[in-house]
């Protein structure tokens, strides 16, 4: 088959998990014998998006140029169309993109589609996350588009009244996502894709009342760069490190949880040290250490050198490639009972699970884990068991991708007929 | 390297930090790319200077951890800084309209944005122009807050009276 995967905010090395799961499924789908084309844009000038070089990706790769007299969301739309036609797909997935996405759907609409969900995208207007004053929002763009517009407003205005936006406002801006005619734009959309792949079973359930066809595919790891390790035996003077990776600035990924817990463990013990991916000037207690941004391969080494991860995220977090990361490097994980990360760690086999924003069952967790190096090595070992049975983006492009093509390629013959 | 530095050229450097992932990685290649070179870091109060001691000659705190385009004082206390140490190549993390200006008033010749993916880009714009662009960004977004506002605002009332009927 000819696949074009579509994707306006993809860049190489990865932004975060919908760049890395782009990456791994698109070069598994062209090892199976696909042929695989990704179409990016490429905006000139912006730093969040477009930044890879087509020849060092293992697929075939391009950008679609938009000059700055042409950012209009139909105008970037038909660029899109104009290459993609080009290619003669047989399917067209739509991967990561915000507000421009319903306007891809109805350019590519002619061929098969298949739209691939990464957050809360288009179901929530403020940002990608679905999270409000430190807690999810019930409230959902298709079924409260008012409350959602306003909400949206409120945020995104000062930085509207600024003039400097950045690449989610741009497209809000272009998309007009804040018009009544978006609205009816995003319903038509939805109703043309031909699948909708979310990460989990509630982000499939909230989309399910406006979309055809939903499937829930989960992330996978790349188990030759997160190779396993024994969890360190260290001397009874030295620190035990607590890990947390990934966007530890972000609010909704629940670093005020961790320093709760950690705060609670310090009236006890003193033998461990809390590290977060934060800048290294975050200033905080003699116990947490900011150890700055990391790139995507400098993660393996400071997952192999710590004894514990944890993820406590507040959000509807879809699916949580960090603990699934940790997973693969042999570490126990501690994550929030939320979204995805549910499915990923199996409580008291791969890790624990607390309930969302819970320090002092947090705490009791990792004090558990502290006292026990037996615990955390066997636990370790078998979250990388885990991840090898069920997360290899072998076996996620084998079991998942590859029926759902062979699905849409039974669609089309039908329709045909 | 931007292909109008010299390689291996003894420059001065100064190095103004922004709150980003890649300022230390920004200075081990400054390092690399030009070993002889007397590189100088500016840095926000608080930031542990230990994690990039070994990459710059000096460094110094500047006394504000954010300011704005429109705070001339701050302005001009940091031009005042960045001008101490009479650089010839003036670095900075992100390209906005704020640092170009600061770039502009601290009157050093050579000024680039070293971003992320360690693309180098000019920085040379006039302070004029720059006002004039800033202006400009302004008074667009001023309309399109406005624009926006007006459209939410009035799917609101038309989705209410709907709701009334």
């Amino acid at each position: 088959m000819r696949l074009a995967f579509v994707d306006s905010l993809f860049s190489w090395p990865p932004n975060g998990g919908a760049d890395v799961d782009l990456y791994h499924v698109a070069k598994e789908l062209k090892r199976h014998g696909h042929e695989v084309h990704l179409f990016g844009l490429d905006e000139p000038g912006s730093p969040e998006r477009g930044l890879f070089e087509p020849s060092e990706l293992p697929f075939a790769a391009a950008h679609v140029e938009i000059s700055k007299g042409r950012r209009g969301a139909e105008k970037t739309a038909a660029a899109f169309y104009t290459e993609i036609v080009k290619f003669a797909p047989d399917v067209v997935l739509v991967c990561d993109g915000f507000f421009l996405k319903p306007y891809l759907v109805h350019a590519l609409s002619e061929y098969p589609l298949l739209c691939r969900f990464y957050a809360h995208e288009l179901v929530c207007h403020r940002d990608i996350l679905r999270f409000k004053d430190n807690a999810p929002c019930a409230n959902h763009y298709l079924s409260t588009p008012d409350v959602c517009r306003k909400c949206a407003f409120e945020l995104l205005g000062p930085e509207i009244r600024r003039g400097t936006p950045s690449a989610w406002l741009r497209e809000y801006l272009h998309a007009r996502a804040y018009a009544p005619t978006y609205y009816q734009r995003q319903l038509e959309a939805f109703s043309l894709i031909d699948i909708a792949i979310t990460y989990n079973e509630d982000m499939a359930a909230s989309l399910a009342p406006w979309c055809r066809n939903t499937h829930v595919i989960p992330g996978g790891v790349d188990l030759e760069a997160f190779t396993f390790s024994r969890c360190p035996v260290r001397p009874t003077q030295d620190k035990k490190i607590i890990l947390m990776a990934g966007r530890a600035e972000d609010p909704a990924k629940g670093l005020s949880v961790l320093l709760e817990a950690g705060n609670q463990l310090a009236e006890q013990r003193s033998d461990y040290i809390i590290q977060a991916t934060l800048p290294e000037d975050t200033q905080g207690p003699d116990w947490f250490q900011a150890v700055g941004w990391r790139s995507h391969e400098e993660m393996k080494t400071l997952y192999s050198q710590s004894d514990i991860c944890v993820v406590p995220s507040i959000w509807e977090e879809p699916f949580g490639l960090v603990a699934l990361e940790a997973m693969a490097s042999g570490r126990p994980v501690c994550v929030s009972k939320v979204g995805g990360l549910q499915n990923i760690v199996r409580h008291m086999e791969t890790g624990f699970c607390f309930k969302r924003s819970d320090a002092a069952e947090l705490a009791k967790q990792l004090s558990i884990l502290l006292d026990n190096w037996e615990l955390r090595q066997r636990m370790g070992a078998a979250g990388r068991l885990r991840a090898e049975t069920f997360y290899t983006w072998e076996s996620i492009v084998e079991d998942h991708y590859q029926p759902l093509l062979a699905r849409v390629g039974n669609l089309q013959k039908s329709t045909a007929n | 390297m931007h292909k109008g530095l010299q390689e291996r050229y003894m420059y001065r450097i100064c190095v103004f930090y922004s709150h980003g992932p890649h300022f230390r990685k920004v200075l081990l290649s400054l390092r690399k790319s030009y070993p002889e070179s007397h590189i100088a870091a500016l840095l926000p109060p608080g930031y542990p200077s230990a994690v990039i001691r070994e990459l710059v000659d000096t460094y110094e705190f500047t006394q504000y951890k954010q300011y704005r385009a429109t705070q001339i004082g701050a302005l001009l206390n940091l031009r005042k800084q960045i001008r101490k140490n009479t650089p010839d190549l003036f670095i900075v993390m992100f390209d906005s309209n704020r640092l170009r200006l600061l770039g502009s008033l601290s009157g050093v010749r050579e000024r680039y944005c070293i971003t992320q993916r360690g693309h180098w880009k000019h920085l040379h714009i006039t302070p004029v122009r720059q006002i004039i662009r800033s202006t400009s960004n302004s008074l667009i977004g001023f309309l399109q807050f406005h624009r926006v506002r007006l459209h939410i605002n009035r799917s609101v009332k038309v989705s209410s009276q709907a709701k009334k009927q």
